[in-house]
């Protein structure tokens, strides 16, 4: 069994595995009515708002395609920008965040009730749905910033257009400026990291569908960038879930898209992201820096400096992503991958996997490497019992 | 064919009865894709006043069309010499195929195959290891022992035992004809519930392989055999070469 052969199995697995996680289509559409519906109540002729044209689109994971299906009971978290058409010396970031809020309170609103906390968080609205459906959006009221300021900073005009100013509750009675944000322009940085693969694969697509591969969206496929960030996201909730230090989405997402290099395979693009993310890190008179690529002044990893342990549990967390993933590469780690990925990435998942693996596998004679499906459940400290097994009636032993 | 997916899948939950009794068995797929339960069975058997605690390592290869048809199962230790009911390939020969079968699906499940059909087995190689003789008897090798088989499954004799086996092998058991055991009931009320018992396990093909292996067998003995017990396949044979014969003659 060479190298080369366990590659080609880890890259399938890792790709069902991927695809296991990611959310699946109805959710994405669910989630699009979901802003949407908010956008047509803001926007209503009627509302207090209609005068500011009120947009919504979406931004983070969802916009991204870089979501993964939530760990246990946790909820679908859903971002979207609320953008008014309002100057910035026109209005004041507390009247900004109240008028939004006004609207989405109003008597008549289905949202009067769903909003969680009822005043509203740091930066955002949080709307809460039904407990069946598992979502929530967070609608971050915005105004257009003026973006010249990003162009003399470098950012391509077609990145820096779309800047925001936004709204934030702890620092508006101290600071005068508002704090800034740019989720579309990030948006469009993030597919161009990966141009190359994603034009490939929506062609690939429209062929499918017999389409015209202008009609095919860029978040109905997936590219290997898309494919590793996910698997990071659900490795780090496997390892973290529920620590406050964990490794943040925006900082993963980042530092992997500007380690990509448009690797076409999942394993390469993992084996090369996952070193290049440590090397696209910069550091500065002892300051980490993982910088917005369209917003140079702000820094990801800004609470690094205040608390160290998150820096730490960074480095701790990628290392062992790379270590991990190297050893599915030979021989002992090829044979416990089920294991493994049960361990990293979840059971069910993992199972999911493995039941695809092995019917994969055992369609196509000699090309595996042997691989455990359900290990071994005794302890091995255990002493081993001798189960009492009852012979009724045996059938007596034959041969030809 | 190879295991799909849903086989796959069954067996991965078949594992967690099986592991909750036998917790050092593991499922594998090996290099050449097979589907394979392997490790360690353990067992504590009391048999006529003695007690035989033993361990085996084994393994299991789960078929493609599981579970239709059982595992083919190895003593994969070497704890167990060729000459103690294995196959030519190695592996156990747990009964009579037919058996095997027969008592496979009244489970359909791994647990059920290990303690009910595996673990006797080995209990039976470490009594005679242990004591020098079988538990609970055994068969004759090759296909007279097939026929000592029908005969204590039918409750009958050898000859009656042919006679009922050619029904299957001929693929043909009418519920009205009379019993061919000489009792003078109708098949329905008669052998017929047990046929019925083996019919689904195997193609009317098999019953006429062994039937004849059975036929050669005796003749080989020098016994004469009536007509009427042989496969309708075989009787036509026969007459077209006594037919052939005669017109050179």
């Amino acid at each position: 069994m060479t190298e080369e052969r366990y590659r080609t199995q880890v890259n399938q697995i890792l790709g069902d595995l991927a695809e296991t996680l990611d959310v699946p289509p109805s959710k994405y559409e669910e989630a699009k009515q979901h802003y949407d519906a908010v956008g047509d109540w803001l926007g209503e002729s009627d509302s207090n708002l209609a005068p500011y044209a009120p947009i919504i689109y979406p931004q983070g994971s969802f916009a991204l395609g870089t979501a993964v299906r939530p760990l246990g009971d946790d909820d679908y978290d859903v971002d979207a920008v609320c953008l008014l058409r309002i100057a910035k010396d026109a209005i004041t970031q507390q009247r900004l965040k109240a008028i939004v809020g006004n609207r989405l309170k109003d008597p008549r609103s289905r949202y009067k009730d769903m909003l969680d906390p009822e005043n509203g968080g740091r930066r955002c609205w949080t709307v809460r749905y039904a407990d069946g459906s598992k979502f929530h959006l967070d609608v971050l009221p915005a105004i257009p910033d003026d973006y010249r300021r990003l162009v003399d900073l470098g950012v391509p005009w077609a990145w820096a257009k779309d800047a925001i100013c936004i709204t934030d509750r702890e620092t508006w009675n101290s600071d005068v400026d508002w704090p800034r944000s740019n989720p579309k322009g990030y948006i469009e940085w993030f597919k161009d990291r990966m141009r190359i693969r994603l034009e490939e694969a929506k062609r690939v697509v429209a062929l499918a569908k017999r389409a015209d591969v202008q009609q095919i969206r860029d978040f109905e496929v997936r590219t290997p960038l898309q494919r590793v960030i996910q698997l990071l996201k659900r490795h780090r909730d496997m390892r973290y879930n529920g620590d406050s230090d964990k490794p943040i989405s925006i900082i993963i997402t980042t530092l992997a898209a500007r380690a990509y290099n448009n690797e076409g395979d999942l394993i390469d693009a993992l084996l090369n992201i996952v070193p290049g993310m440590r090397n696209a890190i910069e550091e500065r008179n002892g300051v980490w820096l993982v910088p917005n690529p369209v917003n140079p002044q702000e820094n990801f990893a800004d609470k690094w400096a205040d608390e160290p342990r998150k820096q730490k549990l960074f480095f701790d967390w990628l290392n062992a992503v790379g270590r991990e993933h190297e050893h599915l590469l030979t021989a002992q780690g090829f044979e416990k991958v089920g294991e493994y990925l049960a361990e990293s990435y979840g059971h069910g998942e993992a199972r999911t996997v493995m039941i695809k693996h092995a019917s994969r596998a055992t369609h196509v004679t000699a090309s595996g490497a042997p691989t455990i499906l359900v290990p071994r459940r005794r302890d091995p400290a255990e002493e081993a019992a001798y189960p009492a097994i009852e012979v009724p009636g045996p059938s007596k032993p034959w041969q030809p | 064919m190879m295991p799909n997916e849903e086989i796959v899948q069954l067996v991965m939950n078949q594992m967690e009865e099986l592991q909750a009794k036998h917790p050092d068995l593991e499922l594998i797929v090996s290099a050449s894709g097979d589907l394979i339960v392997t490790g360690v069975v353990r067992f504590c058997i009391e048999h006529e006043g003695r007690t035989v605690r033993d361990a085996y390592q084994i393994a299991l290869v789960v078929p493609s069309d599981y579970p239709s048809t059982p595992p083919v199962v190895w003593e994969t230790g070497n704890a167990i010499p060729q000459d103690f009911h294995k196959f030519k390939p190695g592996n156990l020969c747990l009964g009579a195929p037919v058996e095997v079968r027969r008592v496979f699906a009244q489970h359909k499940s791994l647990l059920g195959f290990i303690d009910r059909q595996v673990i006797p087995h080995l209990f039976s190689h470490s009594y005679r290891r242990d004591y020098g003789e079988l538990p609970h008897g055994e068969l004759p090798h090759g296909f007279l022992g097939l026929l000592e088989y029908y005969a204590d499954f039918f409750g009958i004799g050898r000859l009656t035992a042919m006679k009922l086996l050619k029904l299957l092998a001929d693929g043909f058991v009418p519920p009205l004809m009379k019993c061919p055991c000489g009792r003078g009931k109708k098949l329905r009320d008669c052998h017929g519930p047990k046929l019925e018992e083996l019919r689904p396990h195997y193609p009317p093909q098999s019953f006429e392989a062994e039937l004849r292996g059975m036929i050669s067998a005796l003749e080989a003995q020098g016994i004469r055999l009536p007509e009427r017990i042989l496969p309708r396949r075989l009787l036509k044979n026969r007459e077209k070469r006594r037919r052939r014969k005669a017109k050179r003659g």
